[in-house]
């Protein structure tokens, strides 16, 4: 089995270098038939998003830019690209994986004759990895740099990497730290009826103190905040593996919502992968703007800032908002009520009201948002 | 003091004192020869110059050199000047010796004494006429400050061409008022120039502004026909000639009607030989012909007829008055002769180096008292355009009269309030103080209205002002130009720069990832950027497509 593995590993891995090195040979072609070097990217911005509603996709469009070497906003980024390229053909080479942040250390020094680095951060390094990707249309993973680990799992589920199990129920208070590169994990064996995707880690840590997993059939899943791209991933693979629904539950203002839709939708920035990533079938349990007066939260909420409705305006205009009116209606409604509300404040009941009454009651009642 | 004030105050004053009679300078040092002419100059030698211990020395070669220039240009000869300062002891001891020497027509042995041994002895003296000297207290104002300060005479050399060669060592008797001949020597030989030395104590020699050097360095601007060998104590410049034309005599002119006052045609009228106020107008104004003058005396309640000696003060400002209704012809200004433009560049482009200049020479205007005048304005950028401070460099303002520079007042300056008027940033001078930039004025005129007998700043009469500010606006739309232009090349090496600082690093990166060579990836790359913008800036490249960058939407 390993062997298979290793040799499938092998042959995408020569695909990566492969596809580095025609990119690396294009550019090269051009500057010595001195032609202005340049490489198509991707649009990744809301202008060259569609959503199809067919599929419950974010789309990326069809809209190319060129990043060209003789273009002085671009000469920069040009120049990290293939710097990138080139260090990630030698990570595959050498059979070594990186992090996001080692891959900024690792390239970071001055250029000749000035005071400038190749890079002064690693959101630079980060956006042009973002870029590579799209441009070759390959995973980042595939070009052995990994994306940040940030987001756990809890519950009954038995998995394996790097050629050791562990029991996901038996990890204390914890739970497993989802890696960034999640494609060689894999499950032994689980017992679940659903995976409860939650924002905040406070909440996770009470729902595992609660034993909500275990009293309700579930595995429990954090992003610590957005989902990252590993937790988005894995959350992905046990859906389509496993056939486990995906219940979604976050704070009820517009960035919860927004956390909720990329991991439904797809993500502007990553429009690209969203088949690899988005679950259109995950539901929203909460938290919602009718909680506010069916769990009598008016006096734990708290009061929109100007950003906050902005945001909220930018969201109705969403298609994946608009085409929805249960959406629509709870984002209208919370500028209406001129309130958000956290998940955490359902702890005004009592410590354990929302895992022994308030998801209990919603999950089992299906009272879902789409 | 505005002009209203002045009249009420000269009101006043001849209530109580009956007219005041204006009284000319040439009366004033009749007066005075009769005293001791040393007291005299002791008292008034702030107004004559020698103030300050810069100042001083460059006051004596200012008028050394200002007679030269005149004698060459009356005679129609190309000046060659040697300018020479030598210092005298110590360096603390303040004691130099300066020498200036020129190729003029020399002065003839019947004139020589008086030339450098009496006050006032000049040919220029209220003559209506544009010249660099005015006073003629020049030459013999130096030989007295470098007796009063030393206590010896000054050695003159003089040759005509003509076959006597005089030397002679002169001082004034200031008690006679008379020149001292100390000894006298005539020899044979074809020799033509004058040569002035004489040693001054209580002086400084500096290089920086206000200095001889710097007074000898404008004067090249102004008078490129000239060729000027300075010798410093350190160093020794040779300001080349640089065009070969003597500039044209400069011939008397009447004042103009259109700008007389009437205390001006008051005392015209009564220094007039005139027999008739009509006659007396006809003769001693411009532009004033017989029509002109039946069209006076209908504007006026008095008789032309009568002598202009017996005109008063009401009379005299009811012609004035008239002048102002009637339409004249513009004045002559033959008395008028400008550098030119052609020639004032030819000067900068000699003297500066620089990236950018241009002149304009104005037609001739008047200012009130009918005195005709016309304004040269340049502008030099860049190169060594600029005062040059230990700060790096500042903005010149060289200012003239009749091309001889003015180096000191300049704050009480016509050219100064102009040029402070100007909203430079509009030209896209975003700093006029700490540019590169030398800004030329000159005004020539038969009369120059300095504010103090000093005669180093020009007063601010209106037209004056008006026209400097006019040519430098003419001036600066195009130096606008020239500095957009200067902008977007700054713009285009700086982009440059930017490619030249990816390039290695982008080539490194591809040998890596394709193995091709880095040299030919580097050079390949090279050419690019220079195809693209040029190595120098000398032609304009294709103007660059600049592309959107795609969208920084962030998400995670």
């Amino acid at each position: 089995m390993a062997t298979k593995k290793e040799k499938i590993e092998e042959k995408l891995d020569k695909e990566s270098v492969k596809k580095l090195e025609e990119f690396g040979a294009e550019l090269a072609g051009e500057i010595k038939k001195e032609e202005s070097p340049a490489f198509p990217l991707p649009i990744r911005a809301k202008s060259n998003i569609t959503f199809d509603e067919a599929k419950k996709l974010l789309v990326l469009g069809e809209k190319l830019a060129h990043r060209r070497f003789l273009n002085v906003a671009h000469t920069r980024k040009f120049m990290q690209s293939v710097l990138v390229a080139s260090a990630c053909k030698e990570y595959i080479e050498s059979g070594r994986t990186v992090g996001k942040r080692e891959l900024y250390y690792n390239l970071k020094h001055s250029l000749p004759n000035s005071k400038d680095n190749t890079f002064e951060d690693d959101i630079e390094s980060g956006g042009v990895l973002d870029d590579l990707e799209a441009s070759l249309d390959i995973l980042r993973e595939r070009l052995h740099v990994e994306a940040k680990s940030r987001g756990s799992i809890y519950g009954n589920i038995t998995l394996s990497q790097a050629g050791s199990d562990f029991d996901c129920s038996k990890l204390g208070r914890g739970g497993w730290a989802i890696p960034g590169f999640v494609e060689d994990v894999e499950v032994v064996n689980f017992k679940a009826d659903y995976i409860l995707a939650v924002e905040n880690d406070a909440m996770m840590s009470r729902l595992i103190q609660e034993k909500f997993w275990k009293e309700n059939n579930c595995l429990l899943v954090t992003g610590e905040g957005m989902f990252p791209r590993g937790v988005r991933r894995f959350i992905k693979i046990l859906n389509q593996k496993l056939k486990l629904p995906v219940i979604a539950f976050v704070d009820g203002d517009p960035y919860g919502f927004y956390i909720y839709s990329v991991l439904k939708y797809g993500s502007i920035e990553l429009a690209h992968l969203s088949d690899r990533y988005a679950v259109p079938n995950c539901s929203y349990v909460g938290m919602t703007m009718d909680d506010i007066d069916e769990y009598k939260l008016q006096n734990v909420t708290e009061r929109l800032k100007d950003v906050d409705v902005k945001r909220i305006n930018e969201e109705l205009e969403y298609p994946w908002f608009k085409a929805s009116k249960d959406w629509t209606r709870q984002l209208k409604l919370m500028k209406e009520k001129g309130v958000r509300i956290e998940q955490q404040a359902l702890a005004s009941k009592s410590l354990e009201f929302v895992a022994k009454k308030y998801l209990p009651e919603k999950i089992d009642g299906k009272k879902f948002l789409p | 003091m505005a002009q209203k004030e002045k009249q009420k105050l000269k009101a006043k004053v001849e209530e109580e004192e009956g007219p005041i009679k204006q009284v000319s300078a040439e009366e004033l040092f009749k007066e005075f020869r009769e005293v001791n002419v040393s007291q005299f100059f002791a008292k008034n030698k702030q107004y004559l110059g020698y103030v300050g211990k810069v100042k001083s020395l460059t006051t004596v070669i200012h008028e050394l050199v200002t007679n030269s220039l005149d004698a060459c240009e009356e005679a129609g000869i190309l000046p060659d000047l040697k300018v020479k300062v030598e210092q005298i002891g110590e360096k603390d001891a303040e004691h130099y010796k300066v020498t200036v020497e020129d190729n003029g027509p020399g002065i003839p042995e019947a004139n020589i004494e008086k030339v450098f041994g009496q006050l006032l002895a000049g040919t220029k003296f209220h003559r209506n006429i544009q010249l660099r000297g005015q006073q003629g207290i020049g030459a013999s104002g130096a030989v007295l400050f470098a007796q009063m300060t030393t206590g010896k005479p000054t050695y003159v050399k003089s040759g005509t061409g003509k076959g006597k060669i005089i030397e002679i060592h002169v001082m004034l008797d200031t008690k006679a008022g008379a020149p001292k001949i100390l000894d006298k020597k005539v020899q044979s030989g074809e020799w033509r120039g004058t040569l002035v030395s004489s040693e001054f104590k209580g002086v400084q020699y500096t290089k920086g502004q206000k200095g001889p050097y710097e007074y000898v360095r404008w004067t090249a601007a102004a008078n490129p026909h000239t060729k000027i060998k300075f010798k410093d104590p350190e160093n020794e410049v040779v300001f080349e000639r640089v065009v070969k034309e003597i500039p044209q005599r400069p011939v008397e002119s009447k004042p103009h009607p259109s700008g007389v006052e009437t205390h001006d045609l008051l005392e015209l009228a009564h220094h007039s030989t005139a027999h008739k106020v009509s006659s007396f107008l006809v003769n001693e104004l411009t532009r004033v012909s017989a029509d002109k003058v039946a069209e006076i005396q209908k504007l006026v309640n008095f008789d032309l007829g009568i002598s202009p000696k017996k005109i008063e003060w009401t009379q005299a400002e009811q012609l004035a008055q008239a002048f102002k209704k009637i339409k004249w012809m513009a004045p002559p200004a033959m008395g008028l002769i400008p550098i030119g433009e052609k020639t004032i560049e030819k000067a900068l482009k000699s003297l500066l180096q620089p990236e950018f200049v241009m002149a304009r020479t104005r037609e001739p205007r008047v200012y009130k008292g009918g005195i005709p005048f016309l304004i040269e304005v340049a502008i030099a950028y860049a190169g060594n355009a600029g005062r040059e401070t230990p700060e790096g460099k500042r903005a010149e303002l060289m200012r003239f009269a009749n091309r001889a520079p003015l180096l000191f007042d300049g704050g009480a300056c016509v050219t100064t309030a102009a040029m402070n008027s100007i909203e430079w940033k509009r030209y896209h001078v975003q700093d006029l103080e700490n540019e590169p930039i030398t800004i030329f004025v000159n005004l020539i005129s038969t009369h120059v209205p300095y504010t103090s007998a000093g005669k180093q700043s020009i007063a601010e009469e209106e037209e004056i002002y008006e026209e400097i500010r006019f040519a430098l606006m003419q001036i600066l739309r195009d130096l606008q130009i020239f500095l957009g232009g200067k902008r977007r090349a700054a713009e285009r090496e700086e982009k440059k720069k930017i490619f030249e600082k990816y390039i290695p690093e982008t080539a490194k990166a591809l040998t890596k990832l394709t193995g091709e060579k880095e040299e030919t990836l580097i050079k390949k790359l090279e050419k690019l950027v220079y195809d693209r913008f040029g190595k120098d800036f000398s032609k304009e490249p294709e103007e660059e497509k600049e592309e959107v960058e795609e969208g920084d939407v962030s998400e995670e």
